[in-house]
């Protein structure tokens, strides 16, 4: 075993490890102080997020209940747009959907929370699963505009009808006896939130998982590998609208009523959005983008505000004018998001180091990205061949599990470029 | 039944924009333009603040705003287009969906605190600029958007326009070859900026009720197919197909909607022919022969 050279203050900085170089070749491992250390900071963080509903106001385990059903609508968007690559325009269906069966089943029906919670997941998964057996088949900006149409008629139609969606004043949804105070409801929402990151963690290590992230690199190469595309692409439409489904169901039970105002296209909009800037394809930084957004409007006050030149205006306009910069700005700017600076600390807790120095490297493998990398980052477009006959595409199969792949072809509506 | 057919023409003359617009971006830059329909609201915004606080004649308030929208087709052009233009095909996407969202915002911010109020004020010059104007409206849209469809189509003929067409097959090689590319962009997400804010001020005139994002809402789609339908090439069909599919959905809505009574016909009108569009034309045909 060599030590790592440099003072105690540099290897502290590194993560107090030791690279081991021998039979493993140079890999990064904790020392046992180091091992200590992170589990210390793991345990406590853990400890904290469930402690603090107890330790918070109401109105502050309100907001926890409402950013936990936010974050499960993040890994929503998460899977179906960080892992296979489709973007949807009209996630406010699925949420809505969810939210009204499950108003619906635990107040209507009597069924209870146990049973509503499931039922709306389900009744949004069959929705996605119908919508993405067309999108499916479809370019990138196709299945935008079908989810688009999806969302808006399901708006228009589904949440106009007053046996569905309660007419003007919603549907009640009661909470479960058991977590009728905020607090308790705000604890339960956590538990459910950590249970569904477990799930899609589970999801993003499976056949299936490394599947649709391989549609979304190149839906050629992987059908070239035997994927079935149009199979995966639906699968992530049904675990997206299952996700939606719950968070509808969380976030219902949580305001204690489900309204169709609250799901029109400009929130649906606020979630992709939240999403990007948390980062796609980053767990972590999706959950805390998307409790940003569902924590920002509730600290705005709620009476109109003298705002310069436009006069006295209600502050609604500040929390999707704040998701659209910052998504802008991130997909331009800062393609990793949130997830890609929280990425340092991942590292360090799952073992690695808080800085990854030139011989750390082989533990720095950066997540994997969704988005294209700031313009300087990108390597030189590549030369066409000239021969003429073999497009450029042709040359390159990239299938890597990490890094973005190095050449973008072909556009999937079968233009070359 | 004429009455529904009269919003019907006005609403396929935004959609023929629009389409327009939709497939003006697409030959340049290979992706869908989220925003093409808020360009639309934002013109309609900018026109009616201008109309009603400003006090302005309605030809220079529209005016006015179609400049303002084709100024903020170039800036979106340079701060999100032009960043991404190599990048992986939902990029732009999720880019043009947030700039979406921003101009929903700002609408939000320009419109006042008590929503009911605003439309109250707004539906009423609103409904007495369209009863002056339905009469001669209804006989002049048509020549006007197949007009416009037929000298963009032959603008695209031109050199500029093979500049834009050639950059969207292959920007290398229309580098290589001496094309500007950057300039090409920036002008097509103008017109297309244009052919937007167009399509809202007509909208507006055909459903007066000014709401955040109501050209996103009520137009993109249908926009969207009638584009699908000129297979993303043609402007004139694209106009054409716009004023067809308006003219359906005027006459289903009337049948379905009116006579029977169910709610959001346009929408589930707009959302059937869409699938019927995209399942029967060759869009995806690529993949499907993989998938």
């Amino acid at each position: 075993v060599n030590r790592v050279p440099g003072t105690l203050a540099e290897r502290r900085l590194r993560g107090g490890g030791a690279i081991r170089t021998g039979t493993r070749g140079g890999r990064f491992e904790p020392t046992p102080a180091g091992l200590a250390a992170r589990a210390a900071v793991a345990v406590g963080l853990t400890v904290f997020v469930f402690v603090a509903p107890a330790l918070a106001t109401a109105a502050w385990d309100q907001r926890i209940a409402v950013a936990a059903s936010f974050a499960v609508v993040g890994l929503s968007i998460n899977v179906l747009t960080g892992y296979s690559g489709q973007v949807s325009l009209g996630h406010q269906a699925l949420v809505g959907i969810g939210a009204f069966v499950s108003a619906f089943v635990a107040g209507r029906v009597s069924g209870g929370f146990l049973l509503a919670l499931p039922l709306a997941g389900a009744a949004a998964a069959a929705a996605a699963v119908v919508v993405g057996a067309v999108a499916a088949r479809l370019d990138a900006m196709s299945t935008a505009v079908v989810t688009l149409a999806f969302g808006g008629a399901a708006e228009a139609t589904l949440f106009r009808i007053r046996g569905f969606a309660g007419g003007a004043g919603g549907l009640g949804a009661p909470r479960p006896s058991a977590f009728r105070s905020d607090q308790a409801y705000a604890e339960l929402c956590l538990v459910l939130l950590g249970l569904f990151l477990v799930l899609d963690w589970r999801l993003s290590r499976t056949k299936a998982g490394r599947a649709m992230v391989a549609v979304r690199r190149d839906p050629r190469s992987a059908a070239g590998f035997g994927i079935d595309v149009a199979a995966y692409r639906m699968l992530a439409f049904g675990v997206s609208g299952f996700l939606a489904g719950v968070a509808g169901s969380m976030l219902a039970h949580a305001n204690g009523v489900a309204a169709a105002t609250e799901f029109d296209l400009s929130i649906a909009l606020v979630w992709v959005a939240m999403a990007v800037v948390g980062g796609l394809g980053s767990r972590a930084g999706v959950v805390v983008g998307s409790a940003l957004f569902a924590v920002l409007p509730s600290l705005l006050p709620t009476a109109p505000v003298h705002v310069g030149v436009f006069g006295t205006r209600n502050l609604a306009f500040v929390t999707p004018l704040v998701a659209a910069v910052m998504a802008v700005l991130a997909i331009t700017l800062y393609p990793g998001g949130i997830g890609q600076q929280l990425a340092p600390i991942r590292r360090w807790l799952a073992g690695g180091p808080l800085v990854a120095g030139p011989r750390g490297a082989a533990v720095q493998a950066a997540p994997p990205g969704v988005l294209p990398s700031a313009p300087e980052d990108r390597p030189a477009p590549p030369i066409p061949s000239s021969n003429g006959k073999g497009a450029p595409h042709d040359a390159v199969l990239d299938l890597t599990a990490g890094g973005a792949p190095l050449i973008r072809l072909p556009n999937p509506n079968g233009r070359g470029r | 039944v004429s009455r529904a057919l009269a919003v019907g023409l006005f609403q396929g003359a935004a959609y023929g924009l629009l389409a327009m617009g939709i497939v003006l971006v697409h030959r340049n830059a290979r992706t869908f333009n989220v925003a093409q329909g808020e360009f639309g609201s934002a013109a309609a915004f900018v026109a009616f603040g201008l109309f009603h606080a400003a006090r302005l004649p309605y030809g220079v308030a529209g005016a006015l705003a179609l400049v303002f929208v084709a100024g903020l087709g170039v800036g979106v052009e340079r701060l999100v287009v032009r960043p991404l233009a190599d990048s992986a095909p939902p990029a732009l996407v999720l880019a043009t969906a947030g700039v979406a969202l921003g101009i929903i915002a700002a609408s939000l911010l320009g419109t006042s605190a008590q929503p009911s109020l605003v439309r109250a004020s707004i539906a009423a010059p609103q409904v007495a600029f369209l009863r002056t104007r339905i009469g001669v409206g209804q006989l002049l849209v048509v020549p006007a958007v197949v007009g416009i469809g037929l000298a963009m189509q032959s603008f695209l003929r031109s050199n500029f326009g093979l500049a834009v067409s050639a950059a969207g097959e292959d920007r290398l090689a229309a580098r290589t070859l001496g094309v500007d590319a950057a300039r090409a962009s920036g002008l097509v997400w103008a017109l297309a900026a244009l052919l937007g804010g167009l399509a809202g001020i007509v909208l507006l005139a055909a459903q007066p009720v000014l709401v955040p994002g109501f050209v996103t809402m009520y137009a993109l789609v249908p926009a969207f197919a009638a584009a699908v339908m000129a297979g993303m090439r043609n402007l004139t069909g694209a106009a054409v197909a716009g004023l067809a599919i308006g003219l359906t959905q005027g006459f289903v809505s009337y049948v379905v909607g009116q006579k029977l009574g169910v709610p959001g016909t346009p929408e589930l009108v707009a959302f059937v022919v869409l699938l019927a569009v995209l399942t029967s034309t060759s869009r995806g045909r690529v993949e499907r022969t993989v998938a």
